[in-house]
């Protein structure tokens, strides 16, 4: 299926969790927010929440800043 | 004990409390716009921050390399920034990304005007901040030094008020002591100097005025040697919270002598 991963256009498998995508990616999921479909995955939810075909992902994490 | 230690004790200062954290350390400091991470480090360290400011931003996929491996997030604490964000709904949206990461509550909440100035839009931001206070952050302000914008914030909950100098990134200091001077007069939150500070005498100002702290970044990250600068803030910030708390003299128009009138 297809997914928007920050706001690029991405292949997962059918059946994938939040975390799971996470792992294929290789982002620290303790580094890391998500927000599916604009809404944000509560962190204990990341390994149950299931993607579908046409899901917007924003995957955040902390950079140098003031 | 011994001597000198007796007078180090006796001269201790309280712990700066902002909600329900402490720290010992009054200067926040910022990790962006180091010339390396490693620069980046050896700064933090120097400047003794018990606080780091970072700013929140999408993965990008292809890098390997990440801030937090910079960081050990045991020895700071990590205080994310709403940067970038022109409204409220944006910087609330920014704010609730940053506590699920799960590494911190405390919010620098910065909703901006515009980009040339990057002053504070102070209707955005004392929206967003009723909200956040709601949700149960820990909100650390950004604002210009208007005093009633202060204590109309500090009324919404606010943890702490973060009053501009002088413009982000300007360097120019500490421009309206006056205005600084009346929002302390009324604050019941700790007030840091957040922005503007381009050397060690504007980290002073800001602590001799009776600041609780200051949250600098372009000053040390850009300076020619930012290890260096970084050590100048620390002593400059515990040089000015000392001569705070020791009660300066008055200013006189007229000398004083200091040594007694010639008896011979």
């Amino acid at each position: 299926m297809k997914i928007i991963l920050n706001g690029e256009q991405q292949e997962c498998p059918e059946g994938t969790t939040a975390e799971k995508l996470l792992e294929l990616y290789k982002i620290d999921k303790n580094r890391a927010a998500v927000e599916l479909n604009l809404q944000i995955v509560p962190r204990k939810e990341l390994s149950t929440r299931m993607l579908k075909d046409a899901d917007v992902l924003e995957v955040v994490t902390f950079v140098g800043g003031g | 004990m011994l001597v000198a230690d007796r007078i180090e004790k006796k001269i201790e200062d309280k712990k700066l409390k902002i909600g329900k954290y402490e720290f010992t350390s009054r200067l926040f400091v910022g990790t962006g716009k180091y010339p390396s991470m490693k620069i980046m480090t050896e700064a933090l360290e120097t400047s003794g921050t018990e606080v780091v400011t970072v700013a929140v931003r999408r993965v990008k996929i292809s890098e390997s390399e990440s801030l937090l491996d910079y960081i050990d997030t045991k020895k700071y604490k990590i205080l994310p920034n709403t940067a970038g964000c022109y409204s409220a709904d944006e910087a609330i949206r920014v704010a609730r990304l940053a506590r699920e990461t799960g590494m911190s509550d405390m919010i620098k909440l910065e909703v901006l005007g515009d980009e040339k100035t990057l002053l504070p839009d102070p209707i955005e931001t004392l929206k967003a901040t009723t909200v956040l206070v709601k949700e149960g952050f820990t909100v650390l302000v950004y604002t210009s030094d208007d005093p009633i914008v202060a204590k109309k914030l500090e009324d919404a909950g606010a943890t702490c008020v973060m009053p501009a100098g002088a413009p982000i990134g300007s360097g120019q200091g500490i421009l309206n002591k006056n205005n600084i001077r009346i929002i302390l007069e009324s604050a019941k939150v700790p007030i840091i100097i957040d922005a503007g500070v381009g050397t060690a005498s504007d980290v002073t100002m800001a602590m001799e005025l009776g600041c609780e702290g200051v949250l600098l970044n372009t000053g040390i990250a850009l300076a020619k040697n930012p290890v260096r600068m970084a050590k100048a803030m620390k002593l400059a910030c515990e040089s000015g919270r000392l001569a705070f708390l020791s009660g300066r003299i008055p200013k006189r128009l007229y000398a004083k002598a200091s040594s007694p009138e010639k008896d011979f």
